[in-house]
């Protein structure tokens, strides 16, 4: 504003066309993806899918991209909201539900990308529709769980006083349900979606150029334009496909996720003012347009709609024993037909083990040994890096302040997207694929442990800053005696993150299709890939559950316990 | 100060001391303005006064880990760069650090000493004799009380032998007693010549503890901070809290803060000698930063008898300069006058006082319309074309008619007031401020209310 406020009239409510035009383009994008999705599902299912290199149709393959992404999520949340309410209200229920969450979590998912896919089509035969439904549903498998862990923690730490609030003001399920549950957990879930969004992209790419024993399992979308861009060496193709990963992932992050973050904190429990406020420019804007007030409203109305009158009012409403009890018949079937799904799958999986020689065992644990190599190797680099540069960045609140969305940007790109032009790089350093599969593991996982290290080092207080300055510590002291210790807590949840998110990459990294061949390092993420490809189930299923098994065990026995001792001893806050 | 030591160059000087911060959006606010002060050897100072005058902002600048944005530092003649070296420093939320023991965390002082493994040794067990923390040598910061915690700081201060001890609220965080007891033994300490140090500065908000500990007392303003008396304390070691010397000195001070807050001058006992804070009367009063329903609270105690500032602080347990800008408030409002030292309602004040709670929103609506700045905007909203005003705004305003508040907290405290007299209401989530009106459920007002039309 450039006129002078104290004489000038005041300041127009800016009330923008723009934003109202900005919202319905929005609502129709999405709707538009919804029908198209629909469309294609109904087209016989091709064996050879046709990609247009064109990059007029990149929009449209950004969309389909986008639409995939989007229902994957939406599915995410659903389930993260029945499954979290329910492991948090049946505590018979909880017991299962939260360690099987936890593993489920720590699985290599892109090591299951085969039997997911498989079995889908194998139940949709004749259409597109089980290869769409393998797509979502893996990308939904990368995206749920840590939504589920935020949601099922706040329910756990939601405060006594709004329970016992909500029940003398006699609230349904469904009031408690929107005003205190849904309020309560809302930034941590926001934050989290954030994050999944991003996981989610990295198995998109995957899956969209699944190919699986010669068999086509392509679906139109920027994953499979990339593979074949890849493949016929088109680097123009190439370059288009990356802004339009780009341009989706940015667009998302600011016309998004910032402005549901800065809307979240709204939420916050504390009264405290953050250090530095978070904004978002399309937020501002967004609360400028009438539609969208007239949609906020909308909402907002329906989800605080009056309860029902209580039946009767005379006597007080003392609730059965168990309050959230409804809830547990659909516990006790769930639970069963999981259980029976379970057996079944134990018993087909067992079949194919038998069948797995000894040799082939010998070389799944070698080949797991060397994984574990690079997995760790990676982690290692990765710190090496990210550590020092977390540290700078993170101490500095302006730096932050502007590094860290670029950062967050930066861990939502699907690294194998750029895996062979990183390949070729190596290859012209002089390098092979067993050392370089290293580098391709730090490339995407490296992000997880900058943030991180981020966020720690900029909580870092400032006073035990100054007392390392006035009792004249040296550069390296200081790094000793305060930053280390105090982003290790968060440096070991960065690791957590990295670790995970390396097993998967080992699919993709260890097993490169480049320039008409296909590259393979020793390991473990090759064998999966290359049992795979040539269709030996048995392998596959062995290898497969090896890995599984060993990182979740590794994720207990290592990283859990890490993360545990970092909570202990280097925890800021006293 | 008689100087036992051999020089008369003063250990630190600050002159001309200017420092602005920034705000998020590149605006800047003066926090300190022409700060002139020196620490002498063998002084002990106190830095004192209501929030927001900067006091711990000079200390952090005269131990160099900021540097101001105007004036000069010198560190024993010397103008000063970086850190400075001969000061060590005590936190008000002790800065410990979690991992290391107390030991380690004591230690972490001598770090970089020239002193050998045995010397280290001896100072260390002579430190934490001092201090009172033997046999707590092994123990991790997160298992010991808050007193104990804060030992633990003075230890890391004293065993580096610092020209300067800094402390910066060093009993606020602790609980009365303990505090107390703190503070006795900071006393003993500062008169002990084996404790190391030169001279000692102390930031504080309580009086008396800087009437107990401090040679001279640096009664500083706000708004922005600068120096508005310093204040010799010539009573001799060991004071006692309960000798007249020490009361009247307590309410000398007292006085001081009083009028330099309620801009009192009709009844200055002591006038200041260099008061800059007594500047020439705006058209616009600066909202204090304070709650309506402290102000509601005051006028309920308060009758028409004079009563005196400091025994009602005492009474309701009142951080003193916190108390003084309520009264501000209430007095600002209309509700009481401030004769001297004392408060009481005016007639306002006591019809308020008995008013029925929906008269008092009534009255409140009156008198704050009354007050130019709120005025200001009901005009302003009155002649907007659709009755609203955007926050950015308002805010760009009130930085216009207060160069030296942060518009961000004048708005918070207008609405705050503004909500409760139902004069104005804020919507947060479009942003804007519109006039207060009965239907208002999230529609646009219907019409717009006259004054007293409620």
């Amino acid at each position: 504003m450039d006129l002078n406020p104290a004489q000038s009239p005041p300041a127009e409510p800016r009330r923008s066309t723009v934003a109202d035009v900005l919202v319905l383009v929005m609502v129709l994008v999405g709707i538009f993806s919804l029908i198209e999705m629909g469309r294609q599902w109904h087209q016989p299912f091709q064996r050879k899918l046709e990609i247009d290199m064109s990059p007029w149709y990149l929009p449209y393959y950004t969309l389909l991209s986008f639409s995939r992404g989007a229902m994957a999520y939406g599915l995410s949340l659903l389930f993260t909201l029945f499954y979290a309410r329910w492991a948090a209200y049946d505590r018979a229920a909880e017991r299962f539900l939260i360690p099987l969450l936890d593993i489920l979590q720590s699985l290599p998912l892109s090591a299951f990308l085969a039997p997911i896919e498989l079995g889908l089509v194998a139940l949709f035969p004749h259409s597109e529709f089980g290869v769409e439904l393998a797509c979502i549903i893996i990308i939904f498998t990368g995206q749920v769980w840590n939504m589920t862990f935020s949601f099922y923690y706040s329910l756990k730490a939601l405060p006594d006083d709004f329970r016992f609030v909500s029940k003398l003001a006699r609230f349904t399920e469904w009031q408690r349900f929107t005003q205190i549950e849904v309020p309560f957990a809302t930034k941590g879930l926001v934050y989290n979606s954030m994050v999944s969004m991003a996981g989610g992209w990295f198995f998109l790419s995957i899956i969209e150029a699944f190919t699986l024993n010669s068999q086509d399992y392509r679906v139109r979308g920027l994953g499979s334009y990339m593979s074949v861009a890849q493949a016929t060496n088109n680097y123009p193709a190439q370059i288009w496909d990356v802004v339009a990963m780009l341009v989706m992932i940015i667009a998302l992050d600011q016309l998004v996720w910032r402005p549901l973050l800065v809307w979240s904190n709204k939420f916050k429990l504390e009264d405290t003012e953050a250090q530095f406020q978070d904004r978002s420019a399309v937020l501002d804007y967004l609360g400028r347009s009438r539609l969208a007030l007239w949609f906020h409203e909308r909402a907002s109305g329906w989800m605080r709609r009056p309860a029902p009158a209580p039946r009767d009012v005379a006597t007080p409403a003392i609730p059965a024993r168990k309050p959230w009890g409804r809830a547990i018949p659909w516990s006790k079937l769930i639970l069963g037909l999981a259980l029976i799904l379970g057996a079944f799958g134990f018993y087909n999986i067992f079949k194919l083990l038998a069948g797995v020689k000894f040799a082939e065992w010998l070389l799944i644990l070698e080949s797991l040994g060397l994984t574990l190599l690079r997995v760790l190797g990676a982690v290692g680099i990765s710190t090496l890096i990210a550590v020092p540069i977390g540290i700078w960045i993170g101490s500095s609140p302006r730096l932050a302040r502007y590094l860290m969305p670029v950062t967050q940007i930066a861990a939502s790109f699907p690294s194998p997207f750029i895996f062979p032009n990183l390949l070729a790089l190596i290859f012209l350093v002089h390098g092979n694929l067993e050392v370089g599969s290293v580098i391709l593991m730090v490339v995407g996982p490296i992000w997880y442990i900058l943030f991180n290290v981020i966020a720690g080092a900029s909580a870092v207080p400032q006073d035990l800053r100054s007392c390392t300055l006035l009792t004249h510590l040296t550069r390296w002291q200081a790094w000793r005696t305060l930053w280390l210790p105090g982003i290790f807590p968060a440096l070991t949840t960065g690791w957590i993150t990295a670790a995970g998110g390396a097993w998967n990459v080992s699919i993709a990294c260890e097993y490169i299709p480049y320039q008409g061949k296909t590259l393979m390092a020793h390991g473990l993420g090759a064998v999966i890939s290359d049992a795979m490809d040539k269709g030996n189930y048995s392998v596959l299923a062995a290898s497969v559950m090896a890995m599984a098994v060993f990182v979740v065990i590794f994720n207990r026995l290592v990283w859990k316990r890490l993360s545990a001792l970092a909570q202990q001893r280097f925890q800021l806050l006293t | 100060m008689a100087a036992a030591g051999t020089s008369d160059t003063p250990l630190i000087e600050l002159i001309g001391i200017d420092m602005r911060f920034g705000e998020a959006d590149g605006e800047t606010t003066k926090i300190l303005e022409d700060i002139n002060l020196t620490v002498q050897e063998h002084d002990v100072l106190a830095l004192l006064g209501p929030s927001g005058c900067g006091k711990s902002t000079i200390m952090r600048i005269l131990s160099g880990l900021i540097k101001p944005s105007a004036g000069i530092v010198k560190a024993g003649g010397q103008p000063l760069r970086g850190v400075n070296p001969g000061v060590a420093m005590v936190f008000q939320n002790f800065a410990l650090f979690p991992w290391l023991t107390v030991r380690e965390n004591i230690l972490l002082g001598l770090e970089n000493s020239r002193y050998s493994t045995e010397e280290r040794e001896q100072h260390f067990q002579k430190i934490i004799e001092m201090v009172g923390l033997d046999g707590y040598g092994d123990v991790l910061p997160k298992e010991l009380s808050g007193g104990m915690k804060q030992r633990v700081g003075i230890a890391r201060a004293l065993i580096m032998e610092p020209v300067i001890l800094c402390m910066d609220e060093p009993f606020s965080a602790l609980d009365v007693l303990t505090g107390e007891t703190l503070r006795n033994e900071i006393g003993r300490i500062a008169s002990d010549p084996a404790s190391g140090f030169k001279s000692l500065v102390l930031v504080t908000h309580n009086i008396s503890e800087a009437v107990y500990l401090a040679k001279h007392i640096v009664v500083l303003a706000a708004h922005p901070g600068r120096v508005q008396k310093i204040v010799p304390n010539t009573l001799p070691y060991p004071r006692d809290p309960a000798s007249p010397g020490f009361q009247h000195l307590v309410a000398q001070i007292h006085a001081m803060l009083t009028n330099s807050v309620l801009h009192d001058e009709a009844s200055v006992t002591e006038p200041p000698e260099e008061a800059p804070g007594l500047e020439v009367e705006s058209a616009y009063e600066p909202l204090p930063n304070v709650n309506m329903g402290e102000v509601i609270g005051l006028v309920q105690t308060l009758g028409k008898d004079p009563e005196s500032i400091f025994a009602l602080a005492t009474r309701l347990r009142r951080d003193f300069s916190t108390f003084l800008s309520v009264i501000k408030a209430a007095e600002l409002i209309g509700l009481v006058e401030t004769p001297g030292q004392a408060v009481r309602l005016t007639t306002k004040g006591q019809e308020f006082r008995a008013a029925e709670p929906k008269l008092k929103k009534i009255l409140m609506h009156n008198l704050l319309l009354d007050l130019k700045t709120f005025r200001h905007f009901a005009d302003q909203l009155d002649h907007a074309e659709d009755g609203q005003l955007s926050e950015k705004a308002v805010c760009e305003d009130l930085a216009q008619l207060f160069p030296g508040e942060r518009p961000k907290v004048l708005f918070k405290t207008m609405m705050g007031w503004a909500r409760y007299a139902e004069l104005f209401i804020f919507n947060q989530r479009e942003g804007v401020l519109k006039r207060f009106t009965k239907e208002y459920l999230g529609k646009p007002p219907a019409s717009r209310l006259k004054t007293g039309d409620l």
